[in-house]
């Protein structure tokens, strides 16, 4: 079913978007799914662009839209032909005219931030860890930072499946490798509950760690990033594998991307308020993303040290 | 022990992860129901659940775009209607937003009030955790607030009545149990006709029972607003209370105006007697349980009962001579209660009182420890003292029966199994209990009290004895459940009904051969009532808030927040209502949400 519908305002896009978005792109793509306050489109090129009411960008490759989304949400049945709101564009049956010229754009991408230094990193991951254990100590991937400490007593499936293989890389302290980091991804990717399984969301983390730490390049070749998104396509949702390959790119969701930053300069009262908000995001996904950074910075303190 | 598996399988379907957590907690809570979960079907789930012994081959089908909702249970019965509800639940979200005429749910206050701009009154009822937070939120956008839901620190109480004073809202609530503005339902609330007398009351079925009754007689309500239970608590102050007998008082269609409480603190009590002496108009003041009894003066009329304050306000909105004293047992119900109590043997010498009405029974305890003697109650946390024998009053919607389930005024079932405790112990002679009618109220709640009655007279019978039954049903003749169909359901049953809980009590008494004690009106001239009137300093003023006359000249445009029954009830009566489908924040995680709330 496709009806017209007056142009709605994009009010601020990420990015990531931006480098995918054409001006002169005609179709944006078809509504894939709408739940709560979020539409997904899945375009022509088989990426995942996330529609959300304005606020923080919930998605590496978001656009905020100046409606009520949730009520637009209602009227997008599966299959909408979404446009850009250009003059090309006239004659197409779109229910969903987007307005994306002169919008703001919020950079999501994670540079790599000086002074993190092994000492730095590991008195992060401390206190992040402490931080997660006090705040949230029973949600998501949370309980696997004290057991990888004391053991896993006590963890559930999701946790042991994921204890199973972070222990290693704690106790024998192998050389982080591209080995290692695909050992990983296929051990982690797709694995526990929520849209975004608990193991994806620490990916996520973990990523915006070696992003940055500047330890990335040197770990992603041409050969890696095949293989990560092989294993992302076969491993877990499009959705989520989406947020994945963006956090490959070093794209983040804007409550990632500023918990990050504030980590980083290493400001307790900024980082814990940024975390309480990266915590409130979806049942587990902030907290699991925060667990795969303490996990990250643990690591490579470690590594380096 | 055998146990079941089944997996149900959505093709490419996304929900997020609270919803997805909340099906997970709902399917948990069904019968039979050992084990849940509900991940999207990717290979590393797959192989947990494997491992849990919670997949199918209908399970391994699935794909990493596929949902999967895998239960383990006891019988396959039990799989499949755990399946089925999942099914259900699926499909109705589906149909809410694929209804391209219709509206989801907003999720959150802020989104409703995009949906209703003009909306002047928020119903919350969410868990009392994060009752605060949406209270906060309401009145910061300039709504009233009808707060249901109870376990609200104090300070947070007083810190939200504060606000509300600032932005000239009225807060109704925390445990605020009904309310009705314009002839509009909030909360449990009855059918009732408009009229004269208005109603302020720090008890939900308090308001009710005095309602009721004036409709009863054929006196209608203006306007009845709740304050909550601890309003009338000295570090609140009676603040919310004082400024709703403000509001009252400069509204034209209320006469006659009723306050109702547990006994407020003793200086909160003498500013609202003070006030009310003031406003210009008949006030009766029916504060349950005050042990000295409070004398009238001017146009102040304090009474010893709800069944009294009714009659109070009746006399005085007709423009009658106020009744004196208590009124006597009708003869047909003494008779109905000598020709019950037959089936007594020695020994049976105990009442047992269960009550959904929490005021019901406060008034009920009160009423029988001045004529039995020791009664002990949930109540005041006497029952745990107690050494068994005594007569006992239970309040069945205290927090302590109502952990993880309704309210029994929604659910009244969990009374079953007092009355059946009551009918196995052979010193109880009368099971004394409340029938709560009205809006959100169960729709047969004197049905299942009747079927649990049946089988507790079984009981005693077997041990060849019986014992009394004496109910009051406390509702409006209009009520959606049919009054005069509930009466006789438990009039076949051989119950026997009193007009009024005072009037339940005092047949519960004779049934033991004793007479009730209450305080009449005893009407005096001003200055005699000996009160302690505290000094002029402590009498800070209270003003009427400023937007209130405007909600009642507008009538409610309502933002629900919380039980969705409430919306409905709402819709039904054509009250401008958005529904909020609302999910705790963080995840339900309080210590992080409360953290959050702190940074904003």
């Amino acid at each position: 079913m496709t009806y017209t519908m007056l142009p709605i305002r994009v009010s601020c896009r990420s990015q990531a978007v931006a480098c995918l978005l054409h001006p002169q792109q005609v179709v944006i793509g078809w509504v894939h799914s709408c739940y709560a306050r979020i539409i997904n489109v899945l375009t022509p090129t088989g990426r995942f662009l996330t529609l959300q009411g304005e606020g923080r960008l919930q998605a590496p490759l978001a656009l905020a839209l100046a409606t009520d989304v949730e009520t637009l949400g209602a009227h997008l049945p599966v299959g909408t032909l979404v446009v850009q709101d250009i003059c090309a564009a006239t004659e197409y049956p779109a229910a969903l005219r987007l307005h994306c010229t002169d919008v703001p754009v919020w950079n999501g991408y994670l540079p790599v931030c000086s002074g993190l230094t092994p000492p730095v990193l590991a008195y992060l991951a401390t206190a992040l860890a402490t931080w997660l254990c006090r705040y949230t100590p029973t949600c998501g991937l949370a309980p696997l930072l004290p057991a990888l400490e004391r053991g896993p007593i006590g963890l559930s499936a999701i946790c042991t499946a994921a204890y199973t293989a972070l222990a290693p890389l704690c106790t024998a302290r192998p050389m982080f490798s591209v080995t290692t980091f695909l050992t990983l991804v296929h051990d982690l990717v797709g694995l526990g509950e929520g849209l975004t399984p608990s193991g994806d969301d620490f990916l996520v983390g973990l990523l915006a760690v070696l992003h940055v730490t500047g330890c990335f390049p040197s770990l992603c070749s041409l050969a890696v990033r095949e293989r990560f998104c092989q294993c992302v396509r076969l491993g877990t949702s499009q959705l989520s594998g989406e947020f994945l390959r963006c956090a490959l790119e070093g794209h983040f969701a804007e409550p990632v991307a500023m918990f990050v930053r504030a980590l980083c300069m290493q400001e307790t009262r900024v980082w814990q308020e940024y975390a309480a908000r990266l915590a409130a995001v979806g049942h587990s996904s902030g907290v699991d993303a925060m667990a795969g950074i303490a996990f990250g910075c643990r690591l490579l303190a470690s590594q380096v040290g | 022990m055998e146990t079941y598996a089944r997996c149900l399988v959505l093709p490419s379907t996304y929900r997020d992860s609270v919803w997805l957590m909340h099906l997970s907690h709902t399917l948990e809570s069904l019968p039979g129901v050992q084990k849940v979960a509900v991940m999207m079907g990717t290979s590393h789930n797959k192989a947990v659940l494997q491992e849990a012994e919670l997949l199918t081959t209908e399970g391994k089908a699935g794909g990493a775009n596929d949902l999967l909702v895998c239960v383990q249970t006891e019988t396959p019965t039990a799989a499949a209607e755990a399946l089925r509800e999942a099914t259900k639940r699926v499909t109705q979200q589906q149909q809410r937003q694929g209804n391209v005429a219709g509206e989801a749910a907003p999720r959150t206050l802020e989104t409703a009030l995009r949906r209703l701009p003009d909306a002047n009154l928020a119903c919350i009822s969410v868990p009392g955790e994060y009752a605060v937070q949406e209270a906060r939120k309401a009145l910061r956008h300039g709504l009233h607030v009808f707060l249901f839901s109870a376990r609200v620190d104090l300070e947070a109480e007083v810190a939200l009545k504060h606000l509300a004073a600032q932005q000239g809202l009225l807060m109704m609530g925390p445990d605020c149990g009904t309310a009705i503005l314009n002839g509009v339902p909030l909360g449990f609330a009855n059918h009732l006709p408009r009229g004269v007398v208005g109603l302020i009351a720090a008890s939900g079925t308090g308001l009710q029972q005095v309602s009721c009754l004036l409709a009863q007689q054929g006196v209608g309500v203006s306007q009845a607003l709740g304050v909550g239970g601890r309003d009338v608590h000295e570090r609140i102050g009676g603040h919310n209370m004082r400024a709703a007998l403000q509001a009252l008082a400069q509204d034209r269609d209320t006469h006659v105006l009723v306050l109702i409480a547990k006994p407020p603190a003793t200086h909160v009590a003498a500013r609202l007697v003070q006030d009310a002496e003031r406003i210009g108009k008949p006030c009766v003041l029916a504060f349950l349980g005050e042990t000295a009894p409070r004398q009238a003066s001017g146009a102040v009329y304090p009474v010893a009962t709800l069944a009294q304050a009714a009659l109070v306000a009746g006399a005085l909105a007709r423009g009658e001579s106020i009744p004196i004293g208590e009124s006597d047992i009708p003869t047909p119900l003494t008779a109905e209660l000598q020709a019950a109590c037959v089936a007594l043997q020695p020994g049976q010498r105990l009442v047992r009182a269960l009550y959904c009405g929490g005021t019901l029974a406060h008034e009920a305890l009160g009423l029988l420890r001045r004529t039995l003697g020791t009664v002990t109650s949930n109540l005041d946390h006497t029952l745990e003292a107690s050494h068994g024998a005594t007569h006992v009053v239970l309040d069945l919607g205290a927090e302590e029966f109502t952990q993880a389930r309704p309210h029994p005024m929604i659910d009244p079932s969990m009374r079953r199994q007092h009355l059946l405790e009551a009918a196995r112990n052979p010193a109880v002679a009368v099971v004394l209990c409340d029938v709560m009618l009205g809006w959100s109220a169960h729709p047969d709640a004197a049905g299942v009290l009747a079927a649990a009655w049946e089988e507790a007279q079984t009981i005693a019978q077997a041990a060849g004895r019986g014992f009394v039954g004496i109910a009051h049903v406390c509702g409006a003749p209009q009520d959606p459940q049919g009054f005069e169909s509930q009466c006789k359901i438990l009039h076949n049953q051989g119950i026997i009904l009193a007009d009024s809980n005072a009037q339940a009590v005092g047949l519960a008494a004779a049934a033991l051969g004793v007479q009730v004690q209450a305080s009449a009106v005893q009407p005096l001239a001003a200055g005699q009532d000996g009160r302690t009137i505290p000094p002029h300093d402590q009498l800070s003023s209270v003003t009427m808030p400023a937007r209130l006359p405007a909600l009642f000249a507008a009538g409610p445009r309502i933002i629900n927040v919380g039980l969705e029954l409430f919306a409905t009830q709402l819709a039904a009566h054509g009250v401008p209502v958005v529904h909020v489908d609302w999910r705790p924040p963080a995840g339900g995680n309080t210590r992080l949400a409360s953290l959050l709330e702190r940074l904003r």
